[in-house]
């Protein structure tokens, strides 16, 4: 699953007399379906009963949530924890790690528990707010789009149900569409509660409501969430040194870890208006290639090989080894070495067309090969002409390294080129293709084809 | 003002001393150990609750939220927004940047616990 439309339906039921509840959770008593891309995400299995879809109790402690979390759930893109890599698996931690404390977090990376409770808080819905039972749905925000993971549920906790469903690929909505679905839900949940009888409570939580609104509206806001409170207060100085690159700033920002001092900073906007600043005569700039269509429904990883199988046509080579200097060379891309303890590669590509690759000068032959490739693939992955900026790395936005990586490993060694070659050619192909062990195993676990031709 | 938690029906335990009312038309996301049904035990969890730095106030100013754990269990109340400062109580994931001083907590016995307070 990796589109979708989400859906969240309310329909409004007769609190129990018998149930202890306060006069919002008595108000807002309702049966909840909330669906993605047609799966009802609340399929639930209780004891005795048949499977149904829906949940049902009060609504008021989820709408609290909500509204208590509407910025930072729309626009907070950097995580305490390594998007590449949980638990030796890509993943994003759900209501059935956060219950264990997170075991699979490693505490050499993730040092600080409380930043990843405070991130649960902020992503997972309901939770620190409301007692009714919901599937652990998490919402990670990369600029335009929101991931939707969907994970298993706490079950440390004793759920009165069990939810049938869930997802290990996440989906991803925009970030228009969650806000209008959420934003719907809150509003049904006020006027249930008004209806009946609520007022007080209503009231309270409309005033937060229109607030919250207002704020998530607000550009400063939005920036302040997205890249965090340091890179925030500079913003505007960087957009009036940088003007229509600092769109080329921003991405970066958005993958590289939350900057808290000033020489980092100072790093990051020189990286881009190194390339900003550089003039190009006409036919200097970035060589424009032809465009590849790609499936929006595909997942990354198959856009990625798609990109890099249309990128080598277009050079001639189908099968054979890249040499990246020369490849770099043919499409008037730079790359210079950096030290660079947060990324592997980024790259930067100005309004003027130019554009530059940066890597990190420690990564051994292969690894760098790879990072570059992957750069590449990030800047072939924006499919516009407008500046750009991106970085590769660990806290990289998650869907567009899926992509990365996926081009790197079939722009260096092509599905083709394995046709006809023995899993004793390993050693071979990756001296030959220049690629890790590590990277063609990868590889040939995400090509079919390729592994049976390793077999054969 | 004293506060109380409010111990919902179907988030106590179920078993040798169940009172046989636990059947709720809601579906709930936890439920509570027996052990947990303890007044005393209740009490001082209140007592010590730590305030979310993150969990904002309620309609009447008061913390949203509080957490405390206890053998295993983290605990979150959740003020009802009454005017009688009421906090539904129950287990919850630790979500909160409290999240370390919680497992250190939920590794403490609740005679441990009860011991502390007298």
């Amino acid at each position: 699953m990796t589109t979708g439309a989400l859906r969240f339906e309310l329909e409004a039921s007769k609190a129990p007399m018998d149930e202890d509840l306060s006069e919002a959770e008595r108000a807002t008593f309702a049966r909840l379906q909330i669906s993605l891309a047609g799966t009802p995400l609340t399929r639930v299995v209780s004891t005795g009963g048949e499977p149904r879809d829906w949940v049902r109790g009060p609504m008021s402690g989820l709408a609290e949530w909500i509204v208590e979390q509407w910025v930072w759930l729309l626009w907070e893109a950097h995580t305490p924890f390594p998007k590449s890599l949980l638990g030796g698996k890509r993943a994003i931690p759900g209501l059935h790690d956060a219950s264990r404390f997170w075991p699979d977090v490693d505490a050499q990376t993730v040092r600080d528990r409380g930043a990843l409770g405070r991130w649960q808080l902020r992503h997972t819905l309901g939770v620190g707010a409301s007692d009714l039972a919901l599937p652990s749905i998490s919402f990670l925000p990369e600029d335009r789009m929101i991931g939707v993971f969907v994970a298993e549920q706490a079950a440390a906790l004793d759920p009165t149900v069990d939810f049938v469903a869930y997802e290990q690929e996440p989906a991803w909505l925009g970030a228009d569409d969650l806000r209008e679905v959420l934003a719907n839900f809150t509003r049904d949940v006020l006027e249930l509660a008004t209806e009946n009888g609520a007022v007080r409570w209503s009231n309270w939580l409309g005033e937060l409501w229109a607030a919250q609104q207002a704020k998530e509206a607000d550009p400063r806001e939005r920036t302040r969430a997205a890249l965090g409170e340091f890179a925030a207060a500079r913003w505007d100085e960087a957009s009036a040194t940088l003007g229509p690159d600092a769109e080329a700033l921003r991405g970066l920002l958005l993958d590289a870890p939350t900057i808290e001092d000033e020489a980092a900073w100072s790093n990051y906007v020189a990286s881009v208006h190194r390339v900003s600043a550089r003039q190009m005569g006409a036919d200097a700039g970035l060589r424009a290639l032809a465009p590849v269509s790609l499936a929006s429904g595909s997942a990354p990883f198959r856009q990625g090989q798609q990109m890099a199988a249309s990128f080598r046509e277009e050079l001639g080579n189908r099968d054979r080894p890249i040499d990246l200097r020369q490849t770099f060379e043919q499409i008037r891309l730079e790359w210079q070495a950096v030290d660079a303890p947060a990324f592997r590669s980024a790259v930067v590509r100005s309004q003027s067309g130019a554009g530059c690759v940066y890597f990190d000068r420690e990564l051994g032959v292969a690894p760098r090969r790879f990072a570059l490739a992957a750069a590449l693939g990030r800047l072939l992955g924006a499919r516009s002409d407008r500046p750009f900026g991106a970085a590769h790395g660990a806290s990289s936005r998650y869907r567009e390294s899926q992509r990365a990586n996926a081009f790197a490993a079939e722009l260096l060694l092509p599905a083709a080129a394995l046709r006809g070659r023995g899993e004793s050619d390993l050693d071979v192909l990756c001296d030959d293709f220049g690629i890790s062990r590590s990277a063609a195993s990868w590889q040939i676990k995400n090509r079919g084809g390729a592994r049976d031709a390793l077999r054969g | 003002m004293t506060l109380s938690i409010r111990c919902k029906v179907y988030h106590r335990a179920r078993g040798a001393h169940d009172p046989g009312v636990l059947r709720s038309s809601a579906d709930r996301k936890s439920r509570c150990p027996g052990w947990a049904s303890d007044e005393a035990l209740q009490r001082r969890l209140l007592d010590e609750a730590l305030d979310d730095p993150d969990g904002g106030v309620d309609s009447f100013g008061r913390p949203k939220r509080k957490w405390n754990a206890v053998g295993g269990v983290v605990f979150l109340a959740v003020s009802t927004n009454e005017e009688q400062p009421h906090y539904n109580c129950y287990p919850e994931c630790p979500a909160t940047t409290l999240a370390d001083e919680l497992e250190r907590r939920a590794q403490r016995s609740k005679d441990e616990l009860l011991e502390e307070a007298s």
